[in-house]
């Protein structure tokens, strides 16, 4: 069962990364693998067989460049943040460290956790948010295991 | 892309943690640190996210008084938790007291001091302001004082524990002069108490069943509403799974307990006192009992007797109850009573376990010496894992001025039938009343206590309280307009226990002792003033100050006077009202303590004398006596309050602090040869006695029993919403085979009457319940305590609550007591609950 919660924990954590930063080349070097890619193809996602194939480097370049026009710009972009997106009661919205973004912070420090300072991000970014459940599912898994529940 | 399938994001998860765990793929982590957990007592709103206060206080939905911590938001209490630093209840509270909440703002509560102006009982009142309230009753009280009668001023209370409980009764009746006073105990558990005064002195046991291997239940619904619940059961039920410790439960219906129990023995009412005395004489005539128990067991009239003896005068007592005799009485199979006797007797630690179920019953106080008995001889007392003399909290407080009246009383707390009513007879009180040859109170005070409804005779006790005559004036401080406030003449709104001051404390399932402060989580709600505040106003508007004006004052006091609590840091009340509970962290369970040796320098004390006959050493002054030839004369036996002078047990050649007398003068041995009840013309060692009324019963008469559910209290919740929604209607229960035999159906309505009354019900046909009883449980049949419990409006009540609305029940169920005669258990004055014997047809 612990082991269960610890590896959904993992799922958060794997997207957490994909959503972080730009891939890096140990990360591509063990989403190559024969395992990761079996794995990927059952869930249905074909990376083709391209992403397989290239050579790293040229690879690397050519998601850094995906990765910057998906969430940082120019042009039009997808905010990797709640504040932008979510629609508060207040009707508060649409903000670059808005309100929700110190209630996120806020929350997650108030369990005991802090954010790296090399993360360049807004604290509601989504890849805090799903680390931080991740690190909720560890701390379950950790529960379950010392019978502290 | 595919559906995800479970398989499948396993599978992702199962590479994901590879990645993770390698630790060089996802390196670059957003959050650093680990998440830490609090130790809890916190809380946010969910809407605002702000904290919420939190308020370390006592529960007291019911008498088992968990520590617990009351959240408050902008001034209301809003949800209520368990205190996780007690040891008696490790954090954890029940349904009701999380309902605890609703005691405060039920929308039917009593907000002003009310007075009547229409003919009692009429639901005429006029609101009045406190001073004219307590001008008015001031004056009525010190006038029969002044007249030298203040006994004509009647106390009567029900659920009043701790600081409630000393400041009323001892401290205020005290200084004021009247013993008028009832309890509400021999409706509750009074013949246990009996028994246990007999038997091993002091009244409450706790069942160690952390340490225990072995659990007998006679008639307890410990696992749903015990008067120790949550520290109870949770033990109980961890012993279970965790350890597969064996528990039987020996009872007329399959309760919750029984249905989590390892096996449910349905046994006839009224007959567990037989299955206890052959499990008794199954382990003498085989010789399972422990014989170093018997050093301080008393067996025989002479107590100075080799253990030979008293082991050989049971065995002989016993020797006609053998398990076939018990099964033809009981229905339980004799087979299975020599089974349990040889296990229990068996186990490193065993405990026996009872409750009403034994005891409220004609031979009740036997029923509990039997299971005092059972547990002695195997060695199963004041043991780990056995049955322990309960440890609680020792308070020291004000007691008020030190020169004090003579108090006097009017006989009439005790009825006149039993013999030792120890704990009072307050099912009598209103009977005595009407019979009037011992007096009658002028003025009827009670507080957390509806006679009406929870008493039996429900109709005589109306009439009673009605009456204008017998009754010249009533008052009740309360906060709930029930069947009682209905006869009231003056009406002074109570704080609920959210609300007010107190220090508490009960028994600890663990042997060392916890100290508890009840502190208010809001202010009280309209002009509701706390009980006890009252009477500190009332003492000095009678010109007899307490020394102190209102509960917190006493309260406070008395945290500074308690020698385990005045040193702590920061000051005792400050400690107290931080953390809410508090206990020695070096203190060890206490174990064994009757083989205490006492000093020699304790017996050379001045007027500590040795009484041959029964070997106890006595402080004569302590008695009453008025000098030492008349102790000397009498002997410790006879002479009054001789027990309250007790210092030790000789047994052979050594003096023993044995087991201490509390309200009976009984020796320090463990008395299964009671002198006292010889004295008195009963049986003196536990001995069968059938009830009289169960007899030769036609086929349509049935024995009613009673009992309560795990989410309502037994009469002070139905006016809480999130209580009644769960449990409103109330059935009687009738086996299938008794149903068939009668015609009768499930769910048809019949009609049961009792030498007392006639109420009609729906039955419950099912196979829960022994052939031949019929059960109907406690709480409901709600004629007034407003629309959550009975569908009326309160007088006075407001509409404030938009629950109202989502009120969705329309039944009220029906209430046992109009069946129930206010009949005494013989013995302890104990109400007999269980024992009344209906007629049922078809309504
Ligand atoms: S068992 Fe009694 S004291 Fe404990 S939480 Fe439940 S109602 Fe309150």
């Amino acid at each position: 069962m612990e082991e269960k919660n610890s590896q959904v924990g993992s799922v958060y954590g794997f997207l957490a990364r994909i959503f972080a930063r730009e891939v890096t080349s140990d990360f591509l070097e063990d989403l190559r693998t024969p395992r990761f890619r079996g794995v990927l193809e059952e869930l249905g996602v074909d990376l083709g067989d391209d992403f397989y194939s290239r050579p790293a480097n040229e690879l690397l370049e050519e998601l850094a460049v995906e990765y910057t026009g998906l969430f940082i710009g120019p042009g039009s972009f997808i905010s990797p943040h709640e504040s932008v997106h979510r629609v508060r009661e207040d009707g508060d919205y649409g903000k670059l460290w808005g309100a929700d973004t110190v209630a996120v912070k806020k929350f997650i420090e108030a369990t005991g956790l802090s954010y790296q300072s090399s993360f360049g991000g807004m604290p509601d970014h989504i890849a805090a948010e799903l680390e931080f459940v991740q690190k909720l599912e560890e701390r379950l898994a950790q529960a379950q295991a010392d019978d502290d529940m | 892309m595919k559906k995800l399938s479970r398989r499948s994001v396993l599978k992702l998860a199962a590479a994901s943690s590879v990645l993770i765990g390698a630790g060089k793929g996802i390196t670059s982590n957003v959050l650093a640190g680990s998440i830490e957990l609090a130790d809890g007592g916190r809380d946010f709103s969910p809407v605002t996210g702000k904290e919420r206060k939190g308020v370390p206080t006592i529960c007291f939905n019911c008498v088992t008084r968990d520590p617990k911590i009351a959240y408050v938001e902008d001034g209301r209490i809003v949800k209520i938790e368990g205190q996780p630093n007690s040891i008696r209840s490790l954090g954890k509270i029940c349904a009701k007291g999380q309902a605890g909440v609703n005691q405060v703002y039920f929308p039917d509560r009593i907000l002003y001091p009310l007075k009547r102006v229409g003919k009692r009982g009429d639901g005429k009142y006029k609101r009045i302001s406190w001073d004219e309230a307590l001008t008015d009753l001031a004056a009525r009280m010190k006038k029969l004082r002044d007249d030298g009668h203040p006994e004509k001023f009647m106390y009567h209370y029900g659920r009043a524990k701790g600081s409630s409980s000393k400041l009323p009764k001892t401290v205020f009746m005290g200084t004021y002069g009247s013993k008028t006073i009832s309890g509400h105990t021999s409706i509750c558990e009074g013949g246990k108490w009996t028994a246990q005064e007999l038997t091993w002195g002091k009244h409450y046991d706790n069942w160690d069943f952390d340490n225990t291997d072995y659990v007998l239940n006679f008639g307890s619904g410990v696992l749903e509403a015990h008067t120790n619940h949550i520290p109870t059961s949770q033990r109980l039920i961890k012993a279970k799974v965790a350890r597969n410790v064996p528990l039987i439960t020996f009872d007329v219906r399959l309760s919750y307990t029984a249905a989590k129990s390892t096996k449910w023995e349905p046994v006839r009412p009224g007959t567990d006192l037989a299955v206890i005395l052959a499990m008794c004489n199954v382990i003498m005539q085989e010789n399972l009992y422990k014989r170093d128990a018997f050093t301080f067991i008393r067996a025989t009239e002479n107590v100075n007797v080799p253990v030979d003896e008293k082991i050989s005068a049971l065995k002989k007592h016993l020797a006609q109850y053998t398990p076939e005799w018990a099964e033809k009485i009981s229905g339980v199979a004799a087979t299975n009573i020599a089974k349990y006797a040889r296990e229990f007797a068996k186990a490193k630690a065993a405990v026996v376990i009872s409750y009403r179920g034994l005891i409220a019953h004609y031979n009740g106080t036997d029923g509990e010496r039997a299971a005092q008995m059972l547990a002695m001889i195997t060695g199963n007392i004041d043991n780990p894992g056995g049955r322990c003399p309960g440890v609680a909290p020792s308070w020291k407080y004000p007691k008020g001025p030190k020169v004090k009246p003579k108090a006097k009383k009017l006989k009439i707390t005790n009825g006149t039938i039993s013999a030792l009513p120890t704990h009072g007879e307050c099912q009598s009180v209103l009977k005595m009343i009407k019979d009037g040859s011992h007096g009658r109170p002028d003025i009827y005070f009670w507080y957390c206590y509806n006679p009406v409804y929870v008493n039996g005779e429900c109709q005589e006790n109306i009439d009673v309280l009605s009456d204008e005559k017998l009754m010249p004036f009533t008052v009740t401080s309360n906060i709930v307009y029930d069947e009682s406030s209905r006869l009231a003449d003056l009406i002074l709104p109570d704080t609920t226990y959210l609300e007010r001051w107190d220090w508490d404390g009960n028994v600890s399932p663990n042997q060392v002792a916890e100290y508890e402060l009840r502190q208010p989580a809001v202010e009280p709600l309209g002009e509701c003033r706390n009980f006890s505040d009252i009477l500190c106003d009332l003492a000095n508007r009678m010109d007899m100050p307490l020394g102190f004006n209102t509960m917190e004052e006493f309260v406070q006091k008395s945290c500074e006077k308690t020698p385990t609590l005045k040193d702590l840091p920061g000051g005792a009340f400050e400690y107290m009202k931080k953390h809410g509970v508090y206990h020695d962290p070096k203190a060890k369970p206490a174990y064994f303590r009757h083989k205490k040796e006492i000093k020699a320098a304790d017996l050379q004390k001045e007027s500590v004398i040795f009484d041959e006959a029964t070997g106890v050493y006595w402080n004569w002054k302590k008695s009453g006596a008025k000098d030492e030839a008349e102790a000397k004369k009498h002997g410790y036996h006879k002479m009054h309050y001789s027990y309250k002078g007790y210092v030790g047990q000789k047994i052979g050649d050594k003096v023993y602090k044995g087991f201490k007398p509390d309200k009976v003068n009984k020796t320090g041995y463990f008395e299964l040869y009671s002198a006292l009840l010889k004295d008195k013309e009963f049986a003196p060692l536990p001995s069968w006695k059938p009830i009289p009324e169960h007899e030769g019963l036609a086929k349509n008469q049935l024995i009613l029993t009673t009992y309560k559910v795990p989410v309502q209290i037994h009469s002070r919740s139905t006016h809480c919403k999130w209580l009644t929604e769960m449990f409103h209607d109330n059935p009687a229960w009738i086996n299938s085979k008794t149903a068939a035999s009668l015609g009768i159906k499930d769910g048809e309505m019949i009609k049961l009457t009792s030498k007392i009354g006639e109420v009609s019900i729906k039955a419950y046909v099912n196979e829960m319940i022994v052939p031949g009883a019929i059960a109907i449980s406690f709480h409901l049949g709600r004629t007034e305590s407003g629309r959550y419990a009975s569908g009326k409006k309160s007088i006075m009540a407001s509409d404030n609550d938009p629950d109202l609305k989502l009120k969705w029940w329309d039944t009220y169920g029906v209430l046992p007591n109009w069946l129930i005669a206010n009949a005494p258990d013989p013995i302890s004055g104990q109400h007999r609950f269980m024992d009344e014997v209906v007629t049922i047809s078809k309504a």
